[in-house]
């Protein structure tokens, strides 16, 4: 920019609104696209070896036929797909998941963030910590971890569960909890560490607004609903894109409490899981694209729609 | 002039570079899985996967052979399939000698999509594969011999001879008396079981010995499947009842439900399979039932069958790999395992190869722990594994857990858990290429 503001210099006959021209401007930009390339380009080389690569390649996959040994081109792995015994139950159990997830992953987030931002003391900062911690224990292990909670022969919590009426291993991971077990454990690893990032994007608020907010009379109530909700949107939109992706891929927790249990749920539970057993165990990697092709669609449908619809994008200097 | 053009040059050249990616990654996941048509080096390496069991096998034959050059590696059984697959599409990382102790993979491996398992019919000598007897049945699949087995899994009657004498019962010997003797242990002996039903073995010790066809393989690639077969349906019809009087339990072996009533000595009986009595009841962290009390007794017989079938819950097999450079050397680990008497006698299960099988049964037959010698049980057994079921591609397991177990264990009925395990078994059947007839 500054090189700009110099065409306008001393000794120009009048003194010009110093507005770059259009040509000027471009190059701006373009010295811009240099450094902006540069910065990019780690992370590019990245996206297209362990993301569009594969992706495309899976593309390809999805629409070569090798069940029959034929290497036909067309639809056929989807028409197999979709009249899998497998399929529709695997979508129902991701979508109810989805369902009931989601929300209480919204919400529960959204209340205790706003609740620890209201009382900023040393009492937030260590529930803070508190809420993160479970999230340390990630993946496989916080699900063998859950495992043995919710075993009333293993579990501390034995006599509550029993007291629940659970009293074996087989009451708890029955079928029709499932989705209830997953969510629970989905939600408790994953809720502390949006927890931190919606207190962190709180923070950005200014004290003036809620000062003056305050002056106008409004409670802790209103000031969270009307003022801080509305700031922190896109951080929310944020996190519900990629929960939702998190979401779609579920596969680890069904994938373990079946190896464990060995009755409850299936291999092929969610859709990811089933995508699993068409590629791995029976060598059909056709079908096991096209599931990755619908994951893929679904997400980057969903992710496009919420950002289309708000201003997700938008930055303070285009406003 | 130069500041201009430089970032063209730069996409240029990423793009050079992207293009060169894209070539690498997907030449790297091409399908370059050819079996190698090279002559035998009696020298190379051998790589050999096995679980933590047979691990001190293998190492035994590594002793006794210091010229023959082994690694010897545990792999997880799950993912066995997978990681074949993987070494498919890469070309390269296949095991030399593999142990599978889900012998029901054997037809994956040996199928056109796996490509892996080696045919063993010329690598084997003959008096050897005489010495199987009929074990090696199981892993001949379209005419050629595709493994060699370890182990065998036959289903036997094992009983708590101590409560049967003080109960005042006879152990029974067809499966109506088995159901007669379970009605009156409900009413005299409430809280006792005779067997259980909530596992995915409910195939291999009912299903299996009954004769309904799952795995009924008529031809090549040709499957017969009908759950609505009197077999089958016999099945439900035996269990049901028992399990609604609660002598059948809900649970499976191994579930802390059951572990309890064994630790209390609640089990009046268990069909189950030949090592059952030193892995399931003899463990301190299992049954832990006390020497002198169990026994095994022949398999019960189905109303109109001649002979006394048996399921078989697993029994280990050896498969040797297509894609190896040692063959011969491949196939006489295989061989060494599965028959020599150094490891095959103090071996953790009963041998499949009848030598040592023998050898086997006369260092068990005086073990304290047995109430009466279980061998003449086992041995019988042994030879009687209905041959009706075949090692499919498909997997039956999660099919029975999804259908008949899951009834079981949400209080409903196994023959309501039928038809779901029909469609589903068709539709796997069909998934990996089979007609279903």
């Amino acid at each position: 920019m500054t090189a700009d503001l110099k065409t306008g210099g001393p000794g120009a006959p009048a003194p010009r609104v110093t507005r770059p021209t259009p040509k000027a401007s471009k190059r701006a930009h373009r010295r811009w696209d240099l450094t902006g390339i540069l910065f990019l380009l780690p992370y590019l080389l990245l996206l297209l070896v362990f993301g569009l690569g594969p992706a495309g390649y899976s593309v390809f996959q999805s629409f070569v036929d090798e069940r029959g040994g034929t290497g036909d081109v067309g639809f056929g792995n989807y028409a197999h797909v979709f009249a899998d015994f497998r399929f529709w139950p695997a979508v129902g159990n991701v979508a109810l998941y989805l369902g009931i997830w989601l929300p209480i992953m919204v919400f529960g987030v959204l209340v205790l963030a706003l609740m620890l931002h209201d009382r900023a003391s040393r009492f937030s900062g260590a529930m803070r910590l508190v809420f993160f911690l479970p999230g340390a224990v990630t993946g496989s292990a916080s699900v063998l971890l859950w495992y043995c909670m919710l075993e009333p022969s293993l579990s501390p919590f034995g006599a509550g569960l029993r007291a629940m009426g659970f009293t074996s291993g087989n009451d708890v991971f029955a079928n029709d909890n499932l989705v209830v077990v997953f969510a629970v454990i989905a939600f408790v690893t994953g809720a502390g560490q949006w927890i931190v990032i919606m207190y962190g994007a709180l923070q950005n608020i200014p004290d003036e607004l809620l000062e003056a907010a305050q002056l106008d009379g409004a409670g802790p109530l209103r000031t969270a609903l009307l003022i801080k909700l509305p700031l922190v949107t896109k951080y929310v939109l944020y996190m519900v894109i990629l929960s939702l992706a998190n979401g779609l891929q579920l596969f680890v927790e069904p994938q373990l409490i079946y190896g464990i249990t060995r009755s409850a749920g299936s291999p092929w539970w969610s859709l990811n899981q089933f995508g699993y057993a068409l590629a791995f165990q029976t060598g059909d990697f056709g079908s096991a694209a096209v599931i990755s092709m619908l994951l893929l669609v679904l997400c980057a449908g969903a992710g496009i729609v919420l950002i289309r619809r708000t201003d997700f994008l938008s930055t303070e200097a285009a406003r | 002039m130069e500041l201009r053009n430089r970032p063209r040059r730069l996409r240029k050249a990423a793009a050079l570079a992207a293009a060169a990616l894209v070539a690498l990654t997907t030449a790297a996941c091409g399908d370059s899985a050819e079996p190698s048509t090279t002559a035998d080096d009696p020298n190379a390496e051998l790589l050999i996967w096995t679980d933590s069991t047979r691990q001190a096998g293998f190492e035994q034959f590594s002793k006794a052979n210091p010229n023959v050059k082994v690694k010897i590696e545990t792999y997880d059984s799950a993912a066995l399939l997978t990681k074949i697959q993987l070494f498919n599409r890469t070309g390269q990382g296949w095991p030399d000698v593999l142990f599978d102790a889900v012998p029901n993979e054997v037809a994956s491996l040996s199928n056109k999509l796996f490509d892996y398992a080696q045919p063993l019919d010329d690598l084997i000598p003959a008096d050897i594969k005489q010495g199987f007897g009929k074990a090696n049945d199981s892993c001949v699949i379209d005419g050629k011999l595709y493994c060699l087995k370890n182990d065998l899994a036959q289903s036997v009657l094992w009983y708590d001879k101590t409560l049967m004498d003080q109960f005042g019962y006879q152990v029974p010997t067809t499966f109506a008396e088995y159901k007669a003797l379970g009605e009156k242990v409900a009413k005299e002996h409430p809280g006792y079981i005779i067997g259980t039903a909530g596992f995915k073995f409910v195939y291999y010790d009912f299903f299996w010995s009954s004769g309904c066809p799952l795995q009924n393989v008529t031809a090549p690639q040709t499957v017969h499947i009908d759950t609505k077969d009197s077999k089958c349906t016999r099945v439900a019809d035996l269990l049901d009842p028992l399990i609604e009087s609660g002598v059948v339990s809900r649970g499976g072996p191994f579930d802390p439900d059951v572990v309890k009533l064994g630790k209390e000595q609640k089990i009046l009986m268990l069909p189950g399979a030949s090592w059952y009595g030193d892995f399931v009841f003899k463990p301190e962290s299992s049954y832990a039932l006390p020497a002198g009390r169990l026994a095994a007794a022949p398999y019960p017989k189905w109303d109109g069958e001649d002979k006394a079938w048996s399921g078989a819950t697993g029994g280990g097999i050896y498969v040797v790999s297509k894609h190896s450079k040692n063959k011969k050397g491949a196939a006489a680990v295989a061989q060494w395992m599965a028959t020599s008497p150094d490891f095959q006698t103090s071996a953790p299960t009963y041998p499949a190869y009848g030598p040592a099988a023998d050898a086997w049964g006369a260092k068990h037959a005086t073990d304290p722990f047995y109430a009466a010698d279980p061998i003449p049980a086992l041995k019988a057994q042994a030879a009687l594994i209905n041959p009706l079921a075949a090692n499919t591609a498909y997997g039956v397991e999660d099919a029975i857990n999804g259908t008949v177990v899951a009834k079981v264990k949400s209080n409903g009925k196994i023959a309501d858990g039928l038809p779901d395990l029909q469609t589903q078994l068709v539709q796997l059947a069909q998934s990996v290429g089979y007609a279903v007839s």
